[in-house]
């Protein structure tokens, strides 16, 4: 009649061998791509980022699902790489979506470099959100798009955000700044605004040193960050005296020495005597040659004298990486100091000579 | 027959726990019923009841239209369904909803003969599995991450526990993995059989690949579950074969993230990197696996950057001078910035954007100090951050935070 249990076991077991692959899924939401990009096998793994790239190509929605996908950053990693590889404005928007959505850095960071090209494609409104995200990655992407596109005072906040930002790497903070200078749409009085107070903020509140300082740098966080800020005013050139100096009216301190410098550099005579003070009495070597190096932009030959004693400064530095090979070690001694002062006295018509060792130096009367 | 929580329709939503067809479902088990000979109706009731307990459900049709049990019907309980003889369904579909841990559970087919109340009857057992890797389960993410420890020769154990829902099969579960080369593979229990398993991989690979699949099967089900490890490096540790080197070089070393032909230079522990003049390679130091203070970036990122740093003084530095004693003969010639040259030649510097008599331009957007390393810097930011995450196996590292 009807059948006996031991038939039925066997029956079970016949089945349970068709369900095979289904058993395989135990995320529930796992398909047969997400499978293969997830496989310990690389050449499974190759078929599964093919299949995807081919998606890709065909139909941007039904990438969207692995762009989506909860279960792995893996799917998540494999489907942003194949969308950067996909021209248009509908892949751009998938980017941006990505990068506003993933939490995964990895995942950002990879759709903020594809954004690289298409920043005709971002809305004044996605640049201010990128200008907000605690990614570096977005934050390159968005200044990028700042020099590209057309912008307004709306960018001015986050902008400012992260020329300041002391989690950001120097360099991106740098490129933060000039990202200010060659913005489209806003005021070169404000452009020098941002910059400034950002300059004050990191006199005020330094860049700090890490544990271990890399040796290959020669200068502190805190001066190369001020340097940045103040090569960024450099390259927008004399415009910027006026602004300089009413701002020193009011400044005091590490920030006005930082105004002084700028100017002196912008080759103003009227803060020459401050700047002979900063050459002389700075506790900060390298501010020193700074000054210095300024006397030659200047034109005072009066400071003549004091460049060609600068020639003999003790301030050295063993520092960079690049080094001279065993037994020319003495190259690797920097002396800025005189180096600067040797610059300054050359501009100012003086003839000096080199010699060796390095940092030696003989004025040609 | 398994536990139906796969989703055949996709909607995100396991199958037993879906109310009404499911497009694609292809986990119910097909019954047959019928009765010999045929009898008219009249002649008696057959009833389908289910037993001990309600792991299961049962439908009219393959794909979960019309629940037969439990059953709505007001003049009997719910775990039975009732028909006349000659309209007993010749299939019906049995769903497993859940793994059921004392074994079995029954499908009783009665027939009630009217003129005599004799009582026939049929019996089915039926067990619903679930074969599953329940550690690692990814909860937290990281728990299927593990390291080779600092040993020489490094060890890494590879610990799982599952079950097929069913305690008293629980012992004859057995796991696999596959090997890792130039590692040996051991396991506690040797025979690998049971609900809990350490697999050992003693001695690290000559070239990394993280990627290890756990699977756990079941002699009576012949089913399989599987779950993704990764198998990640000590960072700091030098147990690499390469004997000497941190593991985060020597396999850093093998992944896109490095460029160029460099050396480890364990000498200069305050340096990521450096470049003697002349030389055809360049060197990566202790401090590359950490933060880089220019990208603001750390790990294979700052490796990758250093690589491509130092390489850029390098190549620079081939093709511009060649060796060292050509630049020490042309440097107070054709190299004159502040009387002792920064590296690059005086004719290119105003092309890069560089003033020649100076070491350090002041309009110099990274390195104002100098305008070799601000050359060398912008090729930094040629790297993409995040783009050998994929193959960062070290352990703290880019991808054993995942």
């Amino acid at each position: 009649m009807i059948m006996t249990v031991t038939k039925k076991q066997l029956v079970f077991v016949l089945f349970c061998l068709l369900l095979y692959p289904a058993l395989l899924a135990k995320d529930i939401s796992r398909d047969a791509i997400a499978e293969k990009l997830l496989s310990e096998d690389a050449k499974i793994r190759q078929e599964g980022k093919t299949a995807l790239f081919s998606i890709a190509q065909k139909d941007l929605s039904g990438l969207e699902k692995y762009l989506n996908y909860k279960g792995s950053w893996i799917v998540r990693h494999d489907a942003v790489l194949a969308l950067t590889t996909i021209p248009g404005t509908e892949s751009s928007k998938l980017l941006l979506k990505t990068i506003f959505q993933d939490t995964d850095s990895t995942i950002v960071s990879i759709a903020s470099h594809g954004l690289k090209g298409r920043e005709k494609d971002v809305t004044l409104d996605e640049l201010r959100k990128l200008l907000e995200m605690d990614n570096q990655s977005a934050i390159r992407a968005a200044l990028r798009i700042v020099e590209k596109i057309p912008v307004d005072e709306s960018i001015l906040v986050p902008l400012s955000r992260a020329l300041e930002n002391k989690r950001w790497g120097i360099g991106v903070r740098a490129d933060a700044t000039l990202a200010v200078s060659k913005a489209e749409g806003i005021k070169t009085d404000i452009k020098i605004e941002i910059i400034l107070n950002a300059m004050k903020k990191e006199c005020e509140n330094p860049t700090p040193e890490p544990n271990t300082p890399n040796k290959g740098r020669c200068t502190s966080l805190t001066d190369q960050m001020r340097s940045s800020y103040r090569a960024v005013i450099l390259r927008m050139g004399r415009p910027t005296v006026p602004y300089l100096k009413e701002r020193l009216k009011k400044e005091k301190g590490e920030f006005r020495k930082n105004i002084i410098i700028t100017l002196g550099y912008l080759g103003d005579p009227n803060v020459y005597a401050e700047i002979l003070k900063i050459a002389t009495t700075d506790k900060n070597a390298w501010s020193r040659a700074d000054a210095i190096e300024t006397l030659g932009e200047i034109g005072n030959k009066d400071a003549i004298p004091l460049l060609k004693e600068a020639l003999k400064d003790p301030f050295s530095i063993e520092c960079g990486d690049v080094l001279a090979p065993p037994g020319y070690e003495e190259w690797n001694i920097r002396y800025p100091i005189r180096g600067a002062a040797f610059s300054s006295l050359v501009k100012l018509g003086v003839k000096v000579v080199s010699q060796r060792p390095r940092g030696t130096y003989k004025v040609i009367e | 027959m398994p536990a139906n929580d796969d989703d055949d329709n996709d909607n995100g939503i396991p199958d037993k726990d879906e109310v009404g067809q499911v497009n694609g479902e292809d986990d119910l088990v097909a019954i047959s019923l019928s009765i010999l000979p045929v009898l008219n109706s009249g002649e008696g009731e057959v009833e389908l009841k289910v037993l001990w307990g309600p792991a299961t459900k049962v439908w009219k049709y393959p794909d979960k239209r019309e629940l037969i049990i439990p059953s709505n019907d007001p003049c009997h309980s719910s775990d039975c369904e009732r028909w006349p003889p000659n309209q007993l369904p010749p299939t019906l579909y049995v769903e497993g909803l859940y793994a059921n841990i004392i074994g079995t559970q029954g499908l009783d087919l009665s027939y009630v003969l009217n003129q005599t109340g004799h009582l026939h009857t049929d019996f089915v057992m039926v067990t619903v599995f679930k074969l599953e890797i329940t550690e690692p389960d990814e909860n937290p993410v990281t728990d299927n991450n593990f390291t080779f420890n600092a040993a020489i020769p490094g060890v890494c154990n590879v610990t799982g526990r599952g079950t097929i829902g069913v305690l008293a099969m629980d012992p004859n579960l057995q796991w696999s993995i596959s090997g890792i080369s130039g590692s040996t593979l051991t396991s506690e229990p040797p025979d690998r059989k049971g609900p809990d398993i350490t697999f050992t991989y003693t001695t690290l690979p000559s070239s990394w690949v993280g990627w290890k699949n756990l699977y756990l099967t079941h002699p009576a089900v012949s089913c399989m579950d599987y779950q993704l490890v990764e198998i990640f490096f000590s960072r700091d540790e030098t147990n690499n074969p390469g004997g000497t080197n941190p593991n985060w070089y020597y396999y850093w070393s093998q992944t896109s993230a490095s460029t160029g032909n460099h050396h480890y230079d364990v000498s200069k522990p305050n340096h990521l990197g450096y470049y003697s003049w002349g030389d055809t390679h360049f060197h990566i130091c202790p401090l590359a696996c950490g933060n880089n203070d220019m990208t603001g970036h750390d790990g294979i990122d700052t490796f990758a950057e250093i690589c491509l740093h130092e390489k850029a003084h390098m190549d620079y530095f081939l093709s511009t001078w060649g060796t060292w004693a050509n630049y020490w003969s042309k440097q107070p010639t054709e190299d004159k910035d502040e009387g002792v040259g920064d590296g690059l030649k005086d004719s290119e510097e105003p092309g890069m954007g560089y003033d020649p008599t100076k070491i350090g331009t002041p309009t110099n957007q990274y390195r104002k100090d100098n305008d070799f390393e601000d050359y060398a810097t912008k090729a930094e930011f040629n790297w993409t951050e995040g783009s050998s995450d994929y193959a960062d196996w070290a352990n703290p590292g880019h991808r054993s935070n995942k």
